[in-house]
C-alpha cells in the first residue's frame, strides 16, 4: 500500500461502461420492467476503493479488504487512503466539483490517470459532485467526503442543502461527524428536482456485496432506507461495503436526469453487541441495588430526637 | 406556598427545561457536531444521544488525552503542543462555568435531575431514606470524584493513546457514564444498551455501564444523588469552584451549633456547611449549589446564594417556616401509604419539639 500524501487525495476516473455497477447484483426476477434497470448497467457514481491495488481498473474494485486488517484504508473513509472513481464518464466531458463547507468551490482537473483533489484547510464534509451529459442525458454522481483541517465554522447542514443538480439526493441528515451509515439502521433521503419534491418516485439502491432493492419515495419526497447486513461475516466493525441510490427523471421536454449518491456502510452493531445481555446487566444492577438497600440504611446517621 | 416562591420548585422547572433542551436540542440547535453550543458543557449533557443539544467537556478531554496526549507520550513529540486542544477545551468550558459555577450540577445536569427524579419516585412509593449517610461513609465516598477524574477522564486515556493499555480504554469514563444511557434511552434509542464481548476491555466496560445504570436507578430510590458523589464532573467543578460568579456564603451566628437543618437538608451530606464557622464562602467541593441549606436555615441571612458578591437567595425565618409547612404537606402526598407517610400526617405541634425534629420535612 503506498504512503497516502498527506496533503492530496488522488481522485481516479475510470470508465466503468462495460461493468455492472453492482458485481452479482441482478434485478428482481419477478419485478418486470424496472425504470431503474438502466441505472444497474449505466451508473454515474462515484465509487470508493482502497487506493493503490484496485484502482484504474474497470468495474468496481473489490472494496472489502481482508478482515483484521489494522492497516485497511477501510477503516479511514474518505481519508487519502481512499481512492475514489468515477464511472461511465469521459473523462473529456466530465466536470467534478469539490465544494468546501464554507460552500466555496473548487472545479477538479482531469487527467487520464486521475486528478489530485485539494485540500481545502477545512475540517467536517465536503461534498464531490461530477456531471456529464451523455445522449442526452444528464448524469451526477454525488458523495459526501470529509477532510481534516481546522473548524470550518460551517454546519455540514449547509453544503447539504447546497443544490447539487436539478435532480438531487439529499441525505437527511448525514451520519452526524464521526457516525456513518450501517446496516440494519434506517436513514432518510430526500429526493429532489428543482429543488422540490419528488413524490412517489422510484428509487434504486444497491450494494457492492450484491444486494438491490427498489424503494419508493413518499408524498414528501423522503425515501426510507435499511442496508442489509450483506458484508462478509467475518468482516470487522471497520471494514465498510460501497452502497449506491440512484433516481432517474425526465423532464416534460423529454431530457432524462440519471443521478446517483455512493456512501460507505458498516457492519450493524448487533454483530458484536448484545441488546439482552445489556439488559440483564441493567436488571443485575437493579437487583444488587435494592439488595443493598439494608446496608445503605445501616449506613445512614440515626435520626436524633431531642427531648420536648 | 406559592410554588414560584418555592425554590426548590423552580429549580426543579428550571431542570425540567434544562433537560429537555439538553437531551432533545437538536431541534433547536441543528443535527451535526459542529452545530452543538459549546462541545464543552459543564454538565453531563452527551455526544451519544443522536438529538443532544451540546457534548460534555468530558468527551473532549479524554478524546485528547487519547489522541493527543498519549500519541505525543508515545512517539516523543512536544506534550505542552499536545496539551493545547485540552487548554482550549478547558478555556471553553470555562467561559461557561464561571457564570454558574457549581450550579450547572445542581440546576443543569440531566443526570442530576434524573437522580433527583429517582429519589421522589423511592419517596412517593414510601421507600424508606437515607436522610444523611454517616460521616464515615461520607468521607470514604468523597474521594472518588477525584478517582473518576484522574483514572477514567484523564489517566487511562492517556495510557491507551500511549499504547500502554488497551485502545479500547481511550474514553473509559464515557462508556460507564449512566448519562450515555439515560440521554440515550430518554430519546428512544436503546443502541447504548449493550454488552459488547468482542474484547475483555470492552467486555468490562460495557457490563459495568449498564450494571451502574441500573445500580444508581436502585440506590437512588433510596439514597440522594448516588451517582453524583462519584461524578467526575464534580471534581473538575470543584477545582474550579473559585472562579465562579455564584457563591454559597455563610454568615455563621451562635444558634448554629444547635441546628444543623443546613447539613442535614443537602442532598451531598456536607456537614460542613453547619460545623464550618470561619469560612464565609462555603461552596464546598461536593456543593452543587442546589439551595437547600439556604431555604431549611431557619435563621436570617445566615446562608446565602450570591451572585457576583450580590445576594439572590437568603436564608430567612418567613421563608423556612411556609416552607418547611409546604414540604410536610408535600412528603404526606404517597402513591402507597406507608407508616412515614402515617407521621407525616401528625399534628405540627407534635413535629415542633426541638431542632432536630424541625428538621422533618427537610428530606424529600
Amino acid at each position: 500500500m503506498p504512503k497516502p500524501n498527506p496533503h492530496l487525495t488522488v481522485l481516479s476516473l475510470v470508465l466503468l461502461l462495460s461493468a455492472p455497477l453492482a458485481q452479482g447484483a441482478t434485478p428482481s426476477a419477478n419485478a418486470g420492467p424496472n425504470p431503474l434497470d438502466g441505472l444497474l448497467w449505466h451508473p454515474p457514481v462515484l465509487s470508493a476503493a482502497p487506493r493503490g491495488g484496485e484502482g484504474h481498473t474497470h468495474g468496481p474494485a473489490n472494496q472489502t479488504p481482508r478482515p483484521g486488517d489494522p492497516a485497511s484504508p477501510r477503516d479511514k473513509p474518505h481519508t487519502p487512503g481512499w481512492q475514489l472513481t468515477l464511472g461511465d464518464a469521459p473523462a473529456s466531458q466530465a466536470r467534478v466539483t469539490l465544494i468546501a463547507p464554507d460552500l466555496s468551490e473548487k472545479d477538479i482537473p482531469l487527467a487520464p490517470d486521475g486528478i489530485r483533489l485539494p485540500r481545502t484547510g477545512m475540517d467536517n464534509y465536503h461534498a464531490l459532485i461530477a456531471h456529464w451529459r451523455e445522449d442526452g442525458r444528464v448524469l451526477t454522481a454525488i458523495r459526501y467526503l470529509s477532510q481534516n483541517g481546522k473548524p470550518s465554522g460551517h454546519s455540514p447542514a449547509e453544503v447539504i442543502a447546497r443544490p447539487k443538480a436539478r435532480l438531487d439526493i439529499v441525505p437527511d441528515p448525514l451520519p452526524r461527524e464521526h457516525w456513518r451509515y450501517q446496516a440494519e439502521r434506517s436513514e432518510h433521503f430526500r429526493l429532489l428536482f428543482d429543488g422540490k419534491p419528488l413524490a412517489d418516485t422510484p428509487v434504486l439502491f444497491v450494494t457492492d456485496q450484491g444486494s438491490h432493492q427498489t424503494l419508493r419515495s413518499d408524498p414528501q419526497g423522503r425515501v426510507k432506507l435499511t442496508p442489509p447486513d450483506d458484508l462478509p461475516a467475518d468482516a470487522s466493525r471497520r471494514q465498510a461495503g460501497e452502497m449506491r441510490l440512484g433516481v432517474r427523471w425526465q423532464t416534460p421536454d423529454g431530457e432524462e436526469h440519471i443521478t446517483q449518491l455512493s456512501a460507505a456502510y458498516y457492519p450493524p452493531a448487533s454483530r458484536w453487541q448484545s441488546l439482552p445481555l445489556g439488559l440483564l446487566a441493567l436488571l443485575i444492577g437493579l437487583g444488587l441495588g435494592l439488595l443493598v438497600r439494608p446496608g445503605l440504611l445501616a449506613a445512614a446517621r440515626p435520626t436524633r430526637r431531642q427531648p420536648a | 406556598m406559592n410554588p414560584l416562591k418555592n425554590l426548590s420548585v423552580l429549580r426543579k422547572l428550571t431542570q425540567l427545561a434544562s433537560f429537555v433542551f439538553l437531551v432533545y436540542g437538536s431541534i433547536w440547535v441543528g443535527f451535526y457536531g459542529a452545530d452543538k453550543l459549546s462541545h464543552a458543557f459543564p454538565a453531563l449533557t452527551c455526544a451519544y444521544d443522536a438529538q443532544t443539544a451540546d457534548y460534555c467537556v468530558l468527551v473532549p478531554i479524554q478524546h485528547q488525552m487519547a489522541h493527543r496526549v498519549g500519541t505525543a507520550v508515545s512517539t516523543g513529540n512536544d506534550v505542552l503542543k499536545a496539551l493545547l486542544p485540552t487548554a482550549l477545551s478547558l478555556g471553553t468550558f470555562l467561559l461557561l462555568f464561571v457564570f454558574l459555577n457549581k450550579a450547572f450540577c445542581g440546576w443543569i445536569c440531566p443526570l442530576g435531575f434524573f437522580q433527583e427524579i429517582t429519589h421522589l419516585l423511592g419517596q412517593k412509593l414510601g421507600l424508606k431514606q437515607v436522610e444523611t449517610l454517616k460521616d464515615g461513609s461520607v468521607d470514604r465516598l468523597r474521594p472518588w470524584k477525584w478517582v473518576t477524574l484522574g483514572v477514567l477522564v484523564f489517566g487511562l486515556p492517556v495510557l491507551a493513546g500511549a499504547g500502554v493499555v488497551a485502545h479500547d480504554l481511550g474514553n473509559p469514563f464515557c462508556d460507564i457514564c449512566p448519562s450515555r444511557l439515560l440521554t440515550t434511552l430518554a430519546s428512544g434509542d436503546t443502541s447504548q444498551l449493550f454488552i459488547d464481548p468482542t474484547t475483555p476491555a470492552k467486555l468490562i466496560l460495557s457490563m459495568t455501564g449498564t450494571f451502574l445504570f441500573g445500580l444508581m436507578i436502585a440506590l437512588g430510590l433510596t439514597l440522594r444523588q448516588p451517582f453524583c458523589r462519584v461524578c467526575p464532573m464534580l471534581g473538575l467543578h470543584a477545582v474550579f469552584r473559585k472562579l465562579g460568579f455564584a457563591r454559597l456564603i455563610k454568615n455563621g451566628s451562635a444558634r448554629c451549633d444547635k441546628c444543623g437543618l443546613c447539613a442535614k437538608a443537602c442532598p451531598m451530606d456536607i456537614r460542613e456547611i453547619h460545623t464550618d464557622m470561619t469560612r464565609r464562602d462555603v461552596t464546598f467541593p461536593d456543593c452543587t449549589l442546589c439551595g437547600r441549606c439556604v431555604e431549611f436555615c431557619p435563621d436570617s441571612d445566615v446562608l446565602q446564594l450570591r451572585y457576583l458578591g450580590l445576594p439572590l437567595f437568603r436564608s430567612s425565618p418567613a421563608y423556612f417556616k411556609t416552607r418547611k409547612k409546604a414540604q410536610g404537606e408535600w412528603e404526606a402526598i404517597r402513591f402507597i401509604p406507608s407508616p412515614t407517610a402515617q407521621a407525616a400526617k401528625r399534628p405540627p405541634a407534635q413535629e415542633q419539639t426541638g431542632a432536630q425534629t424541625q428538621a422533618k420535612g427537610v428530606e424529600e
